[in-house]
């Protein structure tokens, strides 16, 4: 590798890393841990659990000095990422060019939770623009399809791959949040209420409780289906000026909770960074986020649809 | 400062983060006792450094 985070002093560097096995992986990823070590850079890694030990084994004591995380579970919801990765890491290190290794795309990855994964990727860029901070992103070209390789040249400005660093023509991630802004469909299986006001919270968080319940999910996640469809709903309520259409459904091994309203999400990173101190509002869906195991949003003029996904096995996020 | 909240059945993010607001305020830590699970998980969700939660038996 040519170009590393030190070439790019004091702004935002976002490269996806395309690397076809385990020593190219290490090849590039070592060395940009340790040169950040040895500068005393702040440096973390959030990876799934196997490319994290392979990242721990090459490292050998330095990796007692980097902050390393299973992206698997800390990044399960891929809408948590940046406030409750990204953000928190960077946030935590003011002062410092910091260097983060994030793979939120691996080959496991379900097709519901795909397009919030590439979402995810494009809004990295408007999230930390003017930040200094690299963050970088393996997709394994052996494992991920063409089409999510393709979308990965279209979320980072920067690709590495081979040991060499080029720009992407294909750049373009604000087009990639609009084509994945896809619609949600409806299910056979939901069972639906409409809410029309603040004093029917209590009997909405009712309804979803016992829907929930009925759909196999446990104890402990079923006040966080209380928590997710009250947040959910009072959101409508009072910022689409909307009544609020709930459903919920057993999908799999999820329940999905599904508030729909009537008005338009304007800011595709809402719920997605952390409020500043002292703001009123705003925290809503970053809870959501934080709760659920996935969320889906479609917005469009005729209304917004958010799908939070609980996983019937998981005792919480 | 301590608030008793053992018969909650319920709360949203908006409560706490006033209740926090109040304690930072006044420059107290105010410890909420309760049996809500979500109470804890919303107060480290949000970083409300004011609160401390305290389980309920």
């Amino acid at each position: 590798m040519t170009s590393t985070a030190t070439n790019y002093p004091n702004q935002f560097v976002h490269p996806a890393l395309f690397y076809r096995s385990d020593e190219e992986y290490l090849q590039t990823l070592v060395p940009f841990m340790t040169a950040g070590l040895s500068e005393g850079a702040p440096v973390a890694a959030a990876v799934p659990g196997d490319r994290l030990d392979l990242l721990r084994d090459a490292l050998g004591t330095d990796a007692a000095r980097a902050h390393l995380l299973d992206m698997t579970k800390a990044g399960r919801n891929p809408g948590r990422i940046i406030a409750g990765v990204l953000r928190a890491f960077a946030d935590a290190h003011p002062g410092h060019h910091v260097r983060i290794i994030g793979e939120p795309i691996w080959a496991g990855r379900s097709e519901a939770e795909y397009p919030a994964c590439v979402q995810h990727e494009a809004l990295i860029n408007n999230a930390f623009a003017g930040r200094d901070v690299t963050i970088v992103c393996p997709y394994n070209t052996a494992a991920l399809t063409p089409q999510v390789l393709a979308d990965a040249e279209a979320t980072h400005p920067l690709l590495w791959e081979a040991a060499q660093e080029r720009s992407s023509p294909q750049y373009a991630p604000e087009s990639v949040v609009q084509r994945y802004n896809l619609p949600l469909h409806a299910t056979s299986d939901a069972v639906t209420t409409t809410i029309f006001c603040t004093t029917d919270l209590a009997a909405a968080r009712t309804f979803a409780l016992e829907r929930a319940r009925d759909g196999g999910l446990g104890p402990e996640r079923l006040s966080e289906v209380e928590l997710i469809v009250d947040e959910l709903v009072t959101n409508s309520l009072l910022h689409a000026a909307s009544p609020a259409e709930l459903s919920v459904w057993r999908d799999g091994e999820h329940v999905i909770c599904q508030v729909a309203d009537h008005g338009r999400m304007t800011d595709p990173l809402a719920g997605r960074h952390p409020a500043p101190p002292g703001q009123l509002g705003g925290r809503g869906l970053l809870l959501v986020h934080a709760l659920a195991d996935l969320v889906r949003v479609h917005t469009s003029d005729d209304g917004t649809t958010i799908r939070a996904y609980l996983h019937t096995a998981a005792t919480g996020s | 400062m301590t608030l008793d909240a053992t018969g909650l059945r319920f709360t949203d993010h908006r409560a706490l983060l006033a209740l926090n607001d109040y304690a930072r305020d006044n420059d107290v830590t105010v410890v909420v006792r309760t049996g809500l699970s979500t109470v804890a998980r919303i107060t480290d969700i949000l970083d409300l450094d004011y609160l401390q939660v305290e389980a309920a038996a």
